[in-house]
Protein backbone atom coordinates (compact mmCIF):
# COMPACT_ATOMS: atom_id res chain seq x y z
CA UNK A 1 0.00 0.00 0.00
CA UNK A 2 3.10 2.02 0.06
CA UNK A 3 2.67 3.31 3.23
CA UNK A 4 5.27 5.54 5.36
CA UNK A 5 4.16 4.39 8.68
CA UNK A 6 2.70 1.15 9.67
CA UNK A 7 -1.08 1.73 10.18
CA UNK A 8 -2.80 -0.29 12.92
CA UNK A 9 -5.95 -2.52 12.97
CA UNK A 10 -8.26 -4.33 15.32
CA UNK A 11 -9.48 -7.73 14.24
CA UNK A 12 -12.09 -8.97 16.84
CA UNK A 13 -13.59 -12.59 16.16
CA UNK A 14 -13.97 -15.14 18.32
CA UNK A 15 -12.48 -17.63 15.65
CA UNK A 16 -8.52 -17.99 16.09
CA UNK A 17 -8.58 -18.92 13.01
CA UNK A 18 -10.25 -15.94 11.30
CA UNK A 19 -7.78 -13.74 13.41
CA UNK A 20 -4.93 -15.75 12.37
CA UNK A 21 -6.18 -15.02 8.68
CA UNK A 22 -6.72 -11.46 9.27
CA UNK A 23 -3.41 -10.83 10.96
CA UNK A 24 -1.30 -12.38 8.31
CA UNK A 25 -2.77 -10.69 5.77
CA UNK A 26 -3.01 -7.46 7.21
CA UNK A 27 0.62 -7.68 8.10
CA UNK A 28 1.09 -8.30 4.73
CA UNK A 29 -0.23 -4.91 4.05
CA UNK A 30 2.08 -3.07 6.78
CA UNK A 31 -0.50 -2.84 9.33
CA UNK A 32 0.11 -3.55 13.05
CA UNK A 33 -2.47 -5.64 14.33
CA UNK A 34 -4.04 -5.78 18.03
CA UNK A 35 -6.58 -8.57 18.06
CA UNK A 36 -9.70 -9.12 20.04
CA UNK A 37 -11.94 -12.48 20.73
CA UNK A 38 -15.49 -10.83 21.64
CA UNK A 39 -16.87 -7.50 21.43
CA UNK A 40 -16.23 -6.38 24.86
CA UNK A 41 -12.37 -7.04 24.04
CA UNK A 42 -12.95 -4.66 20.88
CA UNK A 43 -14.33 -1.84 23.01
CA UNK A 44 -11.66 -2.40 25.58
CA UNK A 45 -8.97 -2.06 22.81
CA UNK A 46 -10.62 0.98 21.34
CA UNK A 47 -10.31 2.94 24.39
CA UNK A 48 -6.76 2.04 25.11
CA UNK A 49 -5.73 2.85 21.49
CA UNK A 50 -6.79 5.07 18.43
CA UNK A 51 -6.49 2.06 15.10
CA UNK A 52 -6.97 3.23 11.25
CA UNK A 53 -9.12 0.32 10.54
CA UNK A 54 -11.68 -1.99 12.77
CA UNK A 55 -12.50 -5.72 11.13
CA UNK A 56 -15.25 -7.31 13.35
CA UNK A 57 -17.24 -10.31 13.53
CA UNK A 58 -20.86 -10.08 14.58
CA UNK A 59 -21.64 -13.81 16.31
CA UNK A 60 -19.81 -14.20 19.58
CA UNK A 61 -19.78 -14.81 22.84
CA UNK A 62 -20.17 -12.13 25.50
CA UNK A 63 -20.68 -9.47 23.47
CA UNK A 64 -21.79 -9.48 19.82
CA UNK A 65 -20.28 -7.19 17.21
CA UNK A 66 -23.01 -4.75 16.47
CA UNK A 67 -23.06 -4.10 19.86
CA UNK A 68 -19.37 -3.41 19.93
CA UNK A 69 -19.57 -1.30 17.15
CA UNK A 70 -22.07 0.48 18.56
CA UNK A 71 -20.43 1.35 21.50
CA UNK A 72 -16.92 2.27 19.63
CA UNK A 73 -18.38 4.86 18.02
CA UNK A 74 -18.62 6.59 21.24
CA UNK A 75 -15.17 6.74 21.86
CA UNK A 76 -13.89 10.53 20.23
CA UNK A 77 -11.21 8.82 18.19
CA UNK A 78 -13.19 5.71 16.37
CA UNK A 79 -15.76 8.55 15.46
CA UNK A 80 -14.64 7.71 11.93
CA UNK A 81 -12.51 4.95 11.80
CA UNK A 82 -13.72 2.75 8.99
CA UNK A 83 -15.17 -0.48 10.98
CA UNK A 84 -15.64 -3.64 8.24
CA UNK A 85 -17.94 -6.26 9.44
CA UNK A 86 -16.75 -9.51 8.04
CA UNK A 87 -18.97 -12.04 9.11
CA UNK A 88 -21.55 -15.38 7.57
CA UNK A 89 -24.39 -13.34 8.10
CA UNK A 90 -26.11 -12.15 4.95
CA UNK A 91 -28.82 -10.44 5.27
CA UNK A 92 -29.60 -7.33 4.10
CA UNK A 93 -31.68 -6.45 7.52
CA UNK A 94 -28.87 -7.28 9.30
CA UNK A 95 -26.14 -5.51 7.12
CA UNK A 96 -28.52 -2.40 7.81
CA UNK A 97 -28.86 -2.62 11.50
CA UNK A 98 -24.93 -2.74 11.56
CA UNK A 99 -25.06 0.06 9.30
CA UNK A 100 -27.24 2.01 11.47
CA UNK A 101 -24.55 1.20 14.72
CA UNK A 102 -21.94 3.01 12.44
CA UNK A 103 -20.49 0.04 10.26
CA UNK A 104 -18.45 1.32 6.98
CA UNK A 105 -18.60 -2.18 5.35
CA UNK A 106 -19.91 -5.48 5.34
CA UNK A 107 -18.03 -9.00 4.15
CA UNK A 108 -19.66 -11.85 3.73
CA UNK A 109 -17.28 -15.35 4.73
CA UNK A 110 -15.83 -16.95 3.60
CA UNK A 111 -13.61 -13.84 1.96
CA UNK A 112 -10.75 -13.37 -0.16
CA UNK A 113 -7.83 -11.90 0.44
CA UNK A 114 -8.11 -9.57 -2.67
CA UNK A 115 -11.34 -8.32 -2.09
CA UNK A 116 -10.71 -7.29 1.42
CA UNK A 117 -7.71 -5.59 -0.03
CA UNK A 118 -9.73 -3.67 -2.89
CA UNK A 119 -11.95 -2.67 0.42
CA UNK A 120 -9.55 -1.19 2.15
CA UNK A 121 -8.23 0.77 -0.96
CA UNK A 122 -11.22 1.90 -1.50
CA UNK A 123 -11.83 3.50 2.00
CA UNK A 124 -8.00 4.61 2.51
CA UNK A 125 -9.05 6.05 -0.85
CA UNK A 126 -5.60 4.65 -2.37
CA UNK A 127 -4.92 1.79 -5.64
CA UNK A 128 -6.98 1.58 -8.33
CA UNK A 129 -9.94 -0.95 -6.60
CA UNK B 1 -39.68 -38.83 23.25
CA UNK B 2 -42.58 -40.91 20.75
CA UNK B 3 -40.13 -42.70 17.89
CA UNK B 4 -41.39 -42.34 14.51
CA UNK B 5 -43.10 -44.98 11.99
CA UNK B 6 -42.71 -46.56 9.00
CA UNK B 7 -45.90 -48.39 7.96
CA UNK B 8 -45.97 -51.65 5.91
CA UNK B 9 -48.92 -52.34 3.77
CA UNK B 10 -47.87 -55.77 3.45
CA UNK B 11 -48.85 -59.60 4.97
CA UNK B 12 -47.07 -59.87 8.28
CA UNK B 13 -44.11 -62.43 6.50
CA UNK B 14 -44.63 -60.45 3.22
CA UNK B 15 -41.52 -59.27 1.27
CA UNK B 16 -41.15 -55.55 3.11
CA UNK B 17 -40.45 -57.04 5.90
CA UNK B 18 -37.01 -57.29 4.84
CA UNK B 19 -36.89 -53.53 5.04
CA UNK B 20 -37.40 -53.83 8.79
CA UNK B 21 -33.61 -54.25 9.84
CA UNK B 22 -32.66 -50.97 7.80
CA UNK B 23 -35.28 -48.65 9.00
CA UNK B 24 -35.06 -49.91 12.46
CA UNK B 25 -31.31 -48.73 11.81
CA UNK B 26 -32.39 -45.63 11.12
CA UNK B 27 -34.29 -45.50 14.76
CA UNK B 28 -38.15 -46.13 12.72
CA UNK B 29 -40.34 -48.23 14.23
CA UNK B 30 -41.95 -50.28 11.80
CA UNK B 31 -45.58 -51.26 11.35
CA UNK B 32 -46.76 -53.62 9.29
CA UNK B 33 -51.20 -53.71 8.34
CA UNK B 34 -52.74 -55.13 5.28
CA UNK B 35 -56.21 -54.19 5.53
CA UNK B 36 -57.29 -51.41 4.21
CA UNK B 37 -59.65 -50.01 7.34
CA UNK B 38 -56.34 -50.88 9.75
CA UNK B 39 -54.54 -49.10 7.51
CA UNK B 40 -56.43 -45.78 7.39
CA UNK B 41 -56.70 -46.00 10.92
CA UNK B 42 -53.41 -45.73 11.71
CA UNK B 43 -52.60 -42.91 8.93
CA UNK B 44 -54.91 -40.95 11.00
CA UNK B 45 -53.47 -41.52 14.68
CA UNK B 46 -49.75 -41.73 14.27
CA UNK B 47 -48.69 -38.35 14.30
CA UNK B 48 -45.23 -39.24 13.28
CA UNK B 49 -45.67 -41.15 10.77
CA UNK B 50 -42.83 -40.71 8.10
CA UNK B 51 -43.71 -43.12 5.55
CA UNK B 52 -46.11 -45.61 3.97
CA UNK B 53 -44.47 -48.33 2.21
CA UNK B 54 -47.66 -50.38 -0.20
CA UNK B 55 -47.51 -54.01 -1.15
CA UNK B 56 -49.89 -53.76 -3.94
CA UNK B 57 -50.91 -57.40 -4.19
CA UNK B 58 -52.34 -57.45 -0.52
CA UNK B 59 -54.73 -54.52 -1.02
CA UNK B 60 -58.10 -55.05 -0.68
CA UNK B 61 -60.35 -52.74 -2.28
CA UNK B 62 -59.70 -49.99 -4.65
CA UNK B 63 -55.60 -49.83 -4.79
CA UNK B 64 -56.36 -45.69 -6.34
CA UNK B 65 -59.24 -45.06 -3.04
CA UNK B 66 -56.14 -46.18 -0.67
CA UNK B 67 -53.98 -43.84 -2.00
CA UNK B 68 -55.92 -41.23 -2.33
CA UNK B 69 -57.27 -41.51 1.15
CA UNK B 70 -53.98 -41.37 2.97
CA UNK B 71 -52.76 -38.61 0.36
CA UNK B 72 -55.93 -36.68 1.38
CA UNK B 73 -55.10 -37.26 5.13
CA UNK B 74 -51.39 -36.58 4.70
CA UNK B 75 -50.31 -34.87 1.70
CA UNK B 76 -46.61 -34.47 2.17
CA UNK B 77 -46.72 -38.15 3.69
CA UNK B 78 -44.23 -40.33 1.17
CA UNK B 79 -45.89 -43.29 -0.29
CA UNK B 80 -43.58 -46.03 -2.45
CA UNK B 81 -45.74 -48.17 -3.96
CA UNK B 82 -45.23 -51.99 -5.26
CA UNK B 83 -47.10 -52.48 -8.27
CA UNK B 84 -47.81 -56.43 -9.29
CA UNK B 85 -45.02 -57.75 -11.58
CA UNK B 86 -47.07 -59.19 -14.44
CA UNK B 87 -50.52 -57.22 -14.57
CA UNK B 88 -50.80 -53.07 -15.06
CA UNK B 89 -50.55 -51.27 -11.80
CA UNK B 90 -54.07 -50.99 -9.90
CA UNK B 91 -53.31 -47.03 -9.71
CA UNK B 92 -54.51 -45.19 -12.58
CA UNK B 93 -55.68 -42.19 -10.89
CA UNK B 94 -53.25 -41.50 -7.90
CA UNK B 95 -49.34 -40.91 -8.56
CA UNK B 96 -47.27 -42.14 -5.34
CA UNK B 97 -43.57 -40.49 -4.20
CA UNK B 98 -42.36 -43.70 -6.18
CA UNK B 99 -43.44 -46.49 -7.88
CA UNK B 100 -41.42 -50.02 -8.48
CA UNK B 101 -42.47 -53.23 -9.97
CA UNK B 102 -42.29 -57.00 -8.66
CA UNK B 103 -39.58 -58.45 -8.96
CA UNK B 104 -37.75 -55.96 -6.53
CA UNK B 105 -34.23 -56.25 -5.07
CA UNK B 106 -33.60 -55.63 -1.07
CA UNK B 107 -30.98 -53.69 -2.13
CA UNK B 108 -32.86 -51.69 -4.59
CA UNK B 109 -36.30 -51.29 -2.74
CA UNK B 110 -33.82 -49.71 0.17
CA UNK B 111 -32.15 -47.90 -2.05
CA UNK B 112 -35.66 -45.93 -2.95
CA UNK B 113 -37.19 -46.03 0.71
CA UNK B 114 -33.65 -44.11 1.77
CA UNK B 115 -33.63 -41.70 -0.71
CA UNK B 116 -37.74 -40.72 -0.72
CA UNK B 117 -36.98 -40.58 3.35
CA UNK B 118 -34.28 -38.12 2.62
CA UNK B 119 -36.34 -35.83 0.44
CA UNK B 120 -38.89 -36.16 3.04
CA UNK B 121 -36.80 -35.03 6.42
CA UNK B 122 -34.31 -32.95 4.42
CA UNK B 123 -35.68 -31.35 0.96
CA UNK B 124 -32.98 -31.47 -1.94
CA UNK B 125 -33.17 -27.70 -2.62
CA UNK B 126 -31.99 -27.08 1.24
CA UNK B 127 -29.53 -29.98 1.24
CA UNK B 128 -27.65 -28.68 -2.15
CA UNK B 129 -27.01 -25.34 -0.08
CA UNK B 130 -25.73 -27.22 2.74
CA UNK B 131 -23.48 -29.13 0.75
CA UNK B 132 -22.59 -25.58 -1.45
CA UNK B 133 -21.84 -24.09 1.64
CA UNK B 134 -19.51 -26.42 3.04
CA UNK B 135 -17.82 -27.11 -0.17
CA UNK B 136 -17.32 -22.86 -0.38
CA UNK B 137 -16.37 -22.82 2.77
CA UNK B 138 -13.50 -25.59 2.64
CA UNK B 139 -12.46 -23.85 -0.43
CA UNK B 140 -10.90 -20.56 1.08
CA UNK B 141 -8.55 -23.37 3.16
CA UNK B 142 -8.34 -25.98 0.74
CA UNK B 143 -8.53 -26.29 -3.14
CA UNK B 144 -9.79 -29.86 -4.14
CA UNK B 145 -11.99 -30.38 -1.89
CA UNK B 146 -15.26 -32.85 -2.79
CA UNK B 147 -18.35 -33.87 -1.37
CA UNK B 148 -19.49 -37.13 -1.35
CA UNK B 149 -22.95 -37.87 -1.92
CA UNK B 150 -25.21 -36.97 1.09
CA UNK B 151 -27.25 -40.02 3.24
CA UNK B 152 -29.62 -40.91 5.38
CA UNK B 153 -28.09 -42.30 8.99
CA UNK B 154 -29.27 -42.66 12.39
CA UNK B 155 -29.90 -40.79 15.06
CA UNK B 156 -26.41 -41.98 16.83
CA UNK B 157 -23.41 -40.26 15.12
CA UNK B 158 -20.54 -41.48 15.78
CA UNK B 159 -17.60 -38.80 16.89
CA UNK B 160 -14.34 -38.10 15.39
CA UNK B 161 -11.16 -37.20 17.45
CA UNK B 162 -11.86 -33.68 17.20
CA UNK B 163 -15.55 -32.43 16.72
CA UNK B 164 -17.03 -28.86 16.27
CA UNK B 165 -20.93 -28.43 16.70
CA UNK B 166 -23.19 -25.38 16.24
CA UNK B 167 -26.65 -25.66 17.16
CA UNK B 168 -29.35 -23.46 15.35
CA UNK B 169 -32.75 -22.43 16.30
CA UNK B 170 -35.76 -19.98 14.64
CA UNK B 171 -39.63 -20.29 14.06
CA UNK B 172 -39.33 -22.54 11.30
CA UNK B 173 -36.14 -25.06 12.28
CA UNK B 174 -33.86 -26.19 15.16
CA UNK B 175 -30.96 -28.29 14.83
CA UNK B 176 -27.52 -28.51 14.65
CA UNK B 177 -24.37 -29.36 12.35
CA UNK B 178 -21.40 -30.70 13.57
CA UNK B 179 -18.41 -31.55 11.64
CA UNK B 180 -15.49 -34.03 12.66
CA UNK B 181 -11.77 -34.88 11.55
CA UNK B 182 -8.45 -36.78 12.64
CA UNK B 183 -6.38 -34.80 14.56
CA UNK B 184 -3.88 -35.47 11.38
CA UNK B 185 -6.36 -34.49 9.20
CA UNK B 186 -6.74 -30.96 10.92
CA UNK B 187 -3.29 -30.47 10.78
CA UNK B 188 -2.81 -30.89 7.52
CA UNK B 189 -5.78 -28.27 6.43
CA UNK B 190 -3.70 -25.99 8.97
CA UNK B 191 -0.73 -26.19 7.72
CA UNK B 192 -1.80 -25.69 3.73
CA UNK B 193 -3.14 -22.53 5.36
CA UNK B 194 -0.54 -21.34 7.45
CA UNK B 195 2.74 -23.21 6.32
CA UNK B 196 5.37 -23.43 8.55
CA UNK B 197 3.03 -23.19 11.84
CA UNK B 198 2.28 -26.01 13.90
CA UNK B 199 -1.07 -26.34 15.32
CA UNK B 200 -2.06 -27.09 18.82
CA UNK B 201 -5.00 -29.24 19.34
CA UNK B 202 -6.97 -26.16 19.99
CA UNK B 203 -5.67 -24.30 16.65
CA UNK B 204 -7.58 -27.44 15.02
CA UNK B 205 -10.61 -27.31 16.77
CA UNK B 206 -10.99 -23.71 16.16
CA UNK B 207 -10.16 -24.78 12.02
CA UNK B 208 -12.92 -27.06 12.17
CA UNK B 209 -15.07 -24.63 14.46
CA UNK B 210 -14.69 -21.90 11.48
CA UNK B 211 -15.84 -24.22 8.57
CA UNK B 212 -18.72 -25.14 10.58
CA UNK B 213 -19.29 -21.63 11.18
CA UNK B 214 -19.11 -20.68 7.86
CA UNK B 215 -21.33 -23.89 6.27
CA UNK B 216 -24.23 -22.80 8.74
CA UNK B 217 -24.11 -19.41 7.63
CA UNK B 218 -25.21 -20.35 3.89
CA UNK B 219 -27.74 -22.25 5.53
CA UNK B 220 -28.79 -19.25 7.48
CA UNK B 221 -29.07 -17.33 4.13
CA UNK B 222 -31.15 -20.19 2.90
CA UNK B 223 -33.71 -19.81 5.44
CA UNK B 224 -33.40 -15.75 5.02
CA UNK B 225 -34.03 -16.32 1.35
CA UNK B 226 -37.27 -18.52 2.17
CA UNK B 227 -39.33 -15.94 4.76
CA UNK B 228 -37.46 -17.37 8.06
CA UNK B 229 -34.97 -17.08 10.60
CA UNK B 230 -32.03 -19.24 12.15
CA UNK B 231 -30.51 -17.96 15.09
CA UNK B 232 -26.61 -19.52 15.11
CA UNK B 233 -24.91 -20.54 18.48
CA UNK B 234 -21.18 -20.36 18.46
CA UNK B 235 -19.11 -23.84 17.82
CA UNK B 236 -18.97 -26.38 20.68
CA UNK B 237 -16.17 -28.43 21.00
CA UNK B 238 -16.06 -32.31 21.76
CA UNK B 239 -12.64 -34.48 21.70
CA UNK B 240 -13.61 -38.25 21.54
CA UNK B 241 -10.63 -41.12 20.55
CA UNK B 242 -13.38 -43.08 19.59
CA UNK B 243 -17.27 -42.75 20.67
CA UNK B 244 -20.28 -42.29 19.60
CA UNK B 245 -23.24 -39.31 20.80
CA UNK B 246 -27.04 -40.79 20.47
CA UNK B 247 -29.81 -38.07 20.65
CA UNK B 248 -33.37 -38.97 21.66
CA UNK B 249 -34.64 -37.33 17.91
CA UNK B 250 -37.85 -37.34 15.73
CA UNK B 251 -35.81 -37.32 12.39
CA UNK B 252 -32.80 -39.36 10.96
CA UNK B 253 -29.63 -37.79 10.83
CA UNK B 254 -28.02 -36.35 7.41
CA UNK B 255 -24.60 -37.40 6.76
CA UNK B 256 -22.11 -36.35 3.90
CA UNK B 257 -18.21 -37.07 4.02
CA UNK B 258 -15.80 -34.27 2.37
CA UNK B 259 -12.60 -34.79 1.44
CA UNK B 260 -9.44 -33.66 -0.36
CA UNK B 261 -6.49 -35.80 -0.59
CA UNK B 262 -5.45 -36.86 2.77
CA UNK B 263 -7.75 -34.52 4.45
CA UNK B 264 -11.28 -36.20 5.31
CA UNK B 265 -14.20 -34.40 7.28
CA UNK B 266 -17.54 -35.82 8.23
CA UNK B 267 -20.66 -33.84 8.64
CA UNK B 268 -23.65 -34.73 10.53
CA UNK B 269 -26.66 -32.25 10.13
CA UNK B 270 -29.62 -33.14 11.93
CA UNK B 271 -33.09 -31.33 11.97
CA UNK B 272 -34.65 -31.58 16.07
CA UNK B 273 -37.76 -29.66 14.45
CA UNK B 274 -38.44 -28.21 10.74
CA UNK B 275 -41.24 -26.67 9.12
CA UNK B 276 -41.06 -28.29 5.32
CA UNK B 277 -43.32 -25.19 4.09
CA UNK B 278 -39.97 -23.17 4.69
CA UNK B 279 -38.18 -24.31 1.12
CA UNK B 280 -41.58 -23.33 -0.73
CA UNK B 281 -41.88 -19.92 0.21
CA UNK B 282 -38.87 -18.03 -1.58
CA UNK B 283 -38.98 -14.10 -0.33
CA UNK B 284 -37.49 -11.01 -1.93
CA UNK B 285 -35.26 -10.40 1.48
CA UNK B 286 -31.88 -9.39 -0.47
CA UNK B 287 -28.98 -11.35 0.51
CA UNK B 288 -25.16 -9.94 0.39
CA UNK B 289 -23.06 -12.34 -1.73
CA UNK B 290 -20.40 -14.49 -0.49
CA UNK B 291 -17.10 -12.30 -0.32
CA UNK B 292 -18.33 -9.50 -1.75
CA UNK B 293 -17.18 -6.08 -0.49
CA UNK B 294 -20.45 -4.16 0.41
CA UNK B 295 -20.14 -0.47 1.56
CA UNK B 296 -23.23 1.01 3.55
Amino acid sequence: MGCEMARSALIVDDSSTVRRQLRTFLEGQGFSVTEGANGREGIDAARGSAFDLIIVDVNMPVLDGISMIREVRRITAHQKTPIFVLTTDSAVSTAGEGKIAGATAWIVKPFKPEVLLKGIQKVFGEGNG
Amino acid sequence: MARKYVLLVDDVDGPLWKLAPELKSFDFRVVVASETERVIAFVKAAPRLSMVVVNESVVDGSADSLLREIKALEPTLPVVWIANADAPSALSESVPDAMLKEPVSVAALQEVVARILREHFYPSNLVEELVRGLTSALQAFSANVVAGAPYLASSTSTLSEVNALITFSGHRAAGHLMIGCSVISGRHLFSRMFPGQEPSLPDVEDLVGEICNQALGSLKAFFVGHASTLDMGTPRFIRAESGSMRYEARRPCLGLEVRDGDIAFTVDFHFERFDPETVREETPERLIASGAFQVL
